[in-house]
């Protein structure tokens, strides 16, 4: 696993140039390289063979259907090269494409909703998390996930605490992480990660990749 | 659109029974012959049962090659005499043949294409002078075989004269009788199978329903013509086309040579009311269709107002489903535009935002700038919003069943979807999703319901859908105003709305039980 110290060098797939254009002038100033754009899926195929970027930075909607040629372009490059970083970026919540996409892949891997890129702190968080092979799924989908009614008896049997904490969990975070955000310590922090995954069922683990993936687990098993 | 009327021709046989008979008569006929002569007696038998088919077939005019067919037996036939006439009656027998075939060969094959052109032709003079043809035909045939019998009886005389042997001649008249006398039996037999059929015709359309239909005058001429492919086409007012029974457009019908027949049919006006096309494969007796016509004519001007207001109808119905069509199509367009245009732009202002605040530590305009970038959050959340309300971004992505089970996730009712169906027409999706969507909003909004059953079935190129809920309409009569508007988008788009309730309150699911359906594959 390569070290966080390697430099992160990003390429923008995305076909509206104005965001394109804030959103290089955003991560250049946080001093995060940006190698390059593109607007389609083909133009991102020929850019990322030139430029070798660490990270992808990548709309899933894109032309010429503007359904999910990013989630498919993810897909494909994924199989190709298991080692860059593909960080999606959404307009939507869209679960069940997030869920398919990391289905197949553990490494690696992030979705966010664009709505996200102005924290450019966290932004650069998340590019770094992807780009040592970490996952990153946006907050916003797992909050939509314990909005649903259907979801609502399961997570009944959560405490206001342990919600918090599986949602720190489904965004990458470590135990020290967590804790950090909640102001406490981190035994508390494992005590109710242990009581989320025995509530789901879940062995608990310590590495954040099989964090997230339970929860993605969880979440693939309520929406079925 | 257009549709083009295509209908395959069924070829029928010229009345097998007729040949099988005739075989075995003639087969009794000879019978005597064939025992004590069976040399002479075989071809005979042949020749009279393959005479006697053929000119039944030439009387009936069922198929010009039959034509042909008695020619050769009549070279057949003299064959057999020349058996029983020494070679030295030559002469006599040139003669005979030359005159046989002269006249009955080339009336006969004169004829028959006349006839097929008159047929064809299907006017009303056309059917008289087909009869005058057939009779004229008929009694030439007749005369032909009596002269060619008196001729070969005379040729059967002179060679027992000339060359004494063993008398075999008055078989061969016999034989050759009995062949000439087939010729006229047949033109009758053809004639009172013509004039029955025709009176059948009249039979059967007096029995045509009151008052009649479209359907009822189709199948009432199939039956009448015995050709269950015999359709009607209706010529629009104004001559502005023509429409099939049920009020769709198809081209101006066209006879195609051994294919279809097309018949005129003429209002009282003169006018061209509407076309009949028949199968033309077989022979077809323009007489029978014509008397046909005429039997069921102010029927057939019925069913054309009937088919005229089928085609208004249709032609509402296509433009209503336009309107949807287009309706949707706004709707995918303006959430495609506020997704691809005004969002990306607030996103682009997101960048700026957060590039402004990192170049900032005044605690104003940090304070100023984070205002603005949870407005931005809001107003970018509200547009998201809006767009899923036009057109959700699953359908496209997911499809309906992601798309329905979202919806009940989001809504005031507690919502149970059950989908058997796959990926439909990006159209039949959004229809059925805003079906859904309005009648989960009316029962939540009109029927105080707290919860809803959600049952979505593809079957038989419809995709139906069954909304149970624990409302109360009360015993209110009629349908309530917000279904009204749900019912009409749906049977624009060619499907159907029923709604049933309880009258009593009752708490399961089960009080309101709506039904829709819309086709679909």
């Amino acid at each position: 696993m390569r070290g966080g110290v390697d430099p992160l060098r990003v390429m923008l797939v995305d076909d509206s140039v104005l965001f394109r254009e804030g959103l290089a002038a955003l991560l250049t100033q946080a001093e995060v390289e940006v190698t390059g754009f593109a607007a389609t899926r083909d133009e991102a195929m020929i850019r990322i063979a030139a430029d070798h970027p660490t990270v992808v930075i990548m709309d899933i909607r894109m032309p010429p259907t503007f359904t999910d040629e990013g989630l498919q372009a993810a897909i494909e490059l994924k199989a190709s090269r298991p080692d860059l970083g593909i960080l999606l970026l959404s307009g939507h919540v869209e679960v069940a494409s997030a869920a398919r996409l990391f289905e197949e892949h553990s490494h690696g891997l992030g979705y966010l909703l664009k709505d996200r890129v102005d924290n450019v702190q966290a932004l650069v968080a998340s590019l770094r998390r992807v780009a040592r092979g970490g996952l990153v799924l946006d907050p916003e989908v797992v909050e939509s996930q314990f909005r649903q009614r259907r979801n609502a008896r399961v997570l009944e049997q959560f405490s206001d605490r342990e919600r918090a904490v599986l949602q720190y969990m489904a965004e990458g975070r470590s135990n020290a992480g967590i804790a950090a955000e909640m102001n406490v310590v981190v035994k508390t922090v494992e005590s109710y990660v242990a009581s989320v995954f025995t509530k789901l069922g879940l062995t608990p683990s310590a590495d954040d990749n099989r964090r997230v993936l339970a929860v993605l687990a969880w979440m693939r098993a309520r929406a079925g | 659109m257009k549709r083009r009327i295509k209908m395959v021709g069924v070829r029928r046989p010229p009345s097998a029974l007729l040949a099988v008979s005739a075989f075995l008569l003639a087969a009794c006929c000879s019978w005597p012959l064939l025992r004590s002569d069976p040399l002479i007696g075989a071809p005979a038998l042949a020749v009279i049962a393959g005479y006697w088919y053929a000119a039944f077939l030439c009387a009936a005019a069922t198929d010009p090659r039959a034509a042909r067919w008695l020619v050769s037996c009549g070279l057949l036939w003299a064959g057999s005499i020349t058996d029983a006439v020494p070679p030295l009656a030559v002469p006599a027998i040139v003669c005979w043949l030359a005159l046989w075939t002269a006249l009955a060969g080339g009336a006969v094959l004169l004829r028959s294409p006349v006839m097929m052109q008159a047929a064809v032709r299907g006017k009303l003079g056309g059917g008289l002078a087909r009869r005058g043809i057939a009779l004229t035909a008929g009694v030439s045939a007749s005369i032909i075989a009596l002269t060619s019998l008196v001729l070969a009886a005379l040729a059967n005389r002179w060679a027992t004269q000339w060359w004494p042997g063993p008398a075999r001649g008055g078989w061969a008249i016999a034989v050759q009788g009995l062949c000439a006398a087939t010729v006229p039996i047949a033109v009758a037999v053809a004639a009172w199978r013509r004039r029955s059929a025709r009176a059948g015709v009249s039979a059967l359309l007096t029995q045509l329903a009151s008052p009649p239909t479209v359907e009822g005058v189709q199948s009432a001429l199939r039956a009448a013509l015995s050709d269950p492919t015999a359709a009607v086409f209706y010529r629009l007012p104004g001559g502005s086309g023509f429409v099939s029974a049920t009020g769709e457009p198809v081209d101006v019908p066209v006879s195609e040579p051994g294919q279809r027949l097309v018949f005129p049919v003429r209002a009282q006006s003169g006018e061209v009311a509407a076309m009949l096309s028949v199968d033309g494969s077989a022979h077809v007796d323009a007489g029978r269709v014509q008397i046909a016509l005429i039997a069921c004519g102010p029927a057939l001007e019925n069913a054309r107002l009937q088919a005229v207001l089928h085609s208004h109808l249709h032609a509402a119905r296509a433009s209503r489903a336009r309107i949807v069509q287009a309706a949707v199509a706004e709707r995918r367009k303006l959430a495609r535009d506020l997704h691809d245009g005004a969002q990306q732009h607030l996103y682009a202002l997101l960048t700026s935002l957060g590039m402004a605040r990192q170049k900032t530590s005044q605690p104003q305009a940090v304070a100023a700038i984070d205002a603005a970038r949870d407005q931005l959050r809001v107003a970018l959340s509200k547009l998201r919003g809006l767009g899923r309300e036009l057109y959700p971004a699953l359908l496209d992505s997911e499809g309906l069943t992601a798309a329905l089970e979202s919806l009940a996730d989001d809504g005031p009712l507690d919502v149970d979807v059950v989908s058997q169906t796959g990926r439909q027409e990006p159209e039949v999706e959004i229809v059925m999703y805003l079906t859904v969507r309005e009648i989960l909003a009316g029962l939540a909004g009109h029927s105080a319901a707290t919860q809803a059953a959600v049952a979505l079935v593809a079957a038989n190129d419809r995709l139906s859908l069954r909304v149970t809920s624990d409302g109360y309409l009360g015993d209110r009569a009629g349908i309530p105003a917000w279904l009204s508007v749900i019912t009409d988008r749906v049977e624009a788009d060619g499907g159907g709305v029923s709604v049933k309730w309880s009258p009593d309150q009752i708490t399961a699911l089960g009080g309101i039980c709506v039904e829709a359906w819309i086709p679909c594959g």
